[in-house]
């Protein structure tokens, strides 16, 4: 279960990565596509928490 | 006796899958809404603002002297007249606006006219006067009007509305140095220099509080975009 959760919280980071570059991507192609429904910055602070929560579980 | 197919699948392969069909649906879905594949959608927001993730597609009013300064993202219009910017993903040829509003006007500025901006550069609105409006149980009045978004403004992906009450103006009070007449000016002059002192001398018992504004708007759907390169 420890090692299966450590797998969550790693592929976790790689999804809310992934989903920060593509928004970022998107917002580029087309304006406000995203902004008008969600604000980036909960995506980069999610970035962040989950990144720091698998170097400590490293 | 066999096992599903799935079963045998390892643990981080269906993690990635299961984040993965995530990623791929909200893209297909975030898509959709800047397609607008039918042509149809409406938009709308209500005041008080409840708490919302994003911008909105309908912005705040403008300018900010001409809505209660006391209130944050009001919607108190005790000036004319304010704006209001409507974003959209794509273009559209017809909008049917809708509001909900509580009318404190003053008997003699009896007149609410909705506009679109036309014309940057000139300026130029294309107005509709609210005449037939429908009053509800709750004191709130409904009124709608439909305009043509063919030649309308769409700098920045933005239409540009406008709410007007010709001669509504906010009164001060000053006692006997000024009288309770439509000073428009001077309150604006006393917002724009920020003499908090005076500014809270402004009475203000005349306003237009708008409830809730829906938006629906008409396009070309995707077959007929295909159909007409």
């Amino acid at each position: 279960m420890a090692k299966n959760l450590g797998i969550i919280i790693q592929e976790f980071f790689y999804f809310c990565f992934s989903a920060l570059l593509l928004a970022i991507i998107l917002e580029i192609f087309f304006s406000k596509i995203i902004l008008v429904y969600f604000n980036i910055n909960y995506l980069v602070a999610l970035v962040f928490i989950s990144g720091f929560v698998l170097l400590i579980k490293k | 006796m066999l096992k599903p197919f799935s079963t045998k699948w390892p643990f981080l392969f269906k993690l990635r899958m299961f984040f993965g069909l995530i990623i791929i649906t909200l893209v297909l879905i975030l898509l959709y809404f800047k397609i607008v594949p039918f042509g149809l959608i409406t938009y709308s927001r209500s005041w008080p603002l409840s708490y919302q993730l994003g911008q909105g597609f309908i912005g705040d009013f403008r300018s900010s002297t001409r809505i209660d300064l006391n209130v944050p993202q009001s919607n108190k219009m005790v000036l004319d007249q304010v704006y209001f910017l409507l974003f959209t993903p794509r273009r559209f040829d017809q909008t049917t606006i809708t509001i909900q509003y509580l009318d404190k006007l003053r008997s003699d500025t009896p007149l609410i006219e909705l506009g679109i901006l036309k014309n940057k550069l000139t300026d130029s609105y294309d107005f509709q006067a609210i005449l037939n409006n429908t009053n509800e149980s709750n004191g709130y009045k409904t009124a709608r009007a439909t305009f043509d978004l063919s030649n309308a403004d769409r700098s920045s992906g933005s239409y540009t509305f406008t709410i007007f009450v010709p001669g509504l103006s906010k009164q001060v009070n000053l006692g006997d140095q000024a009288s309770l007449a439509d000073q428009t000016d001077l309150v604006d002059k006393i917002v724009l220099v920020g003499q908090d002192d005076l500014a809270n001398h402004i009475d203000i018992k005349n306003y237009l509080e708008i409830k809730k504004i829906t938006i629906n708007l008409k396009g070309k759907t995707l077959w007929q975009k295909i159909w007409e390169l």
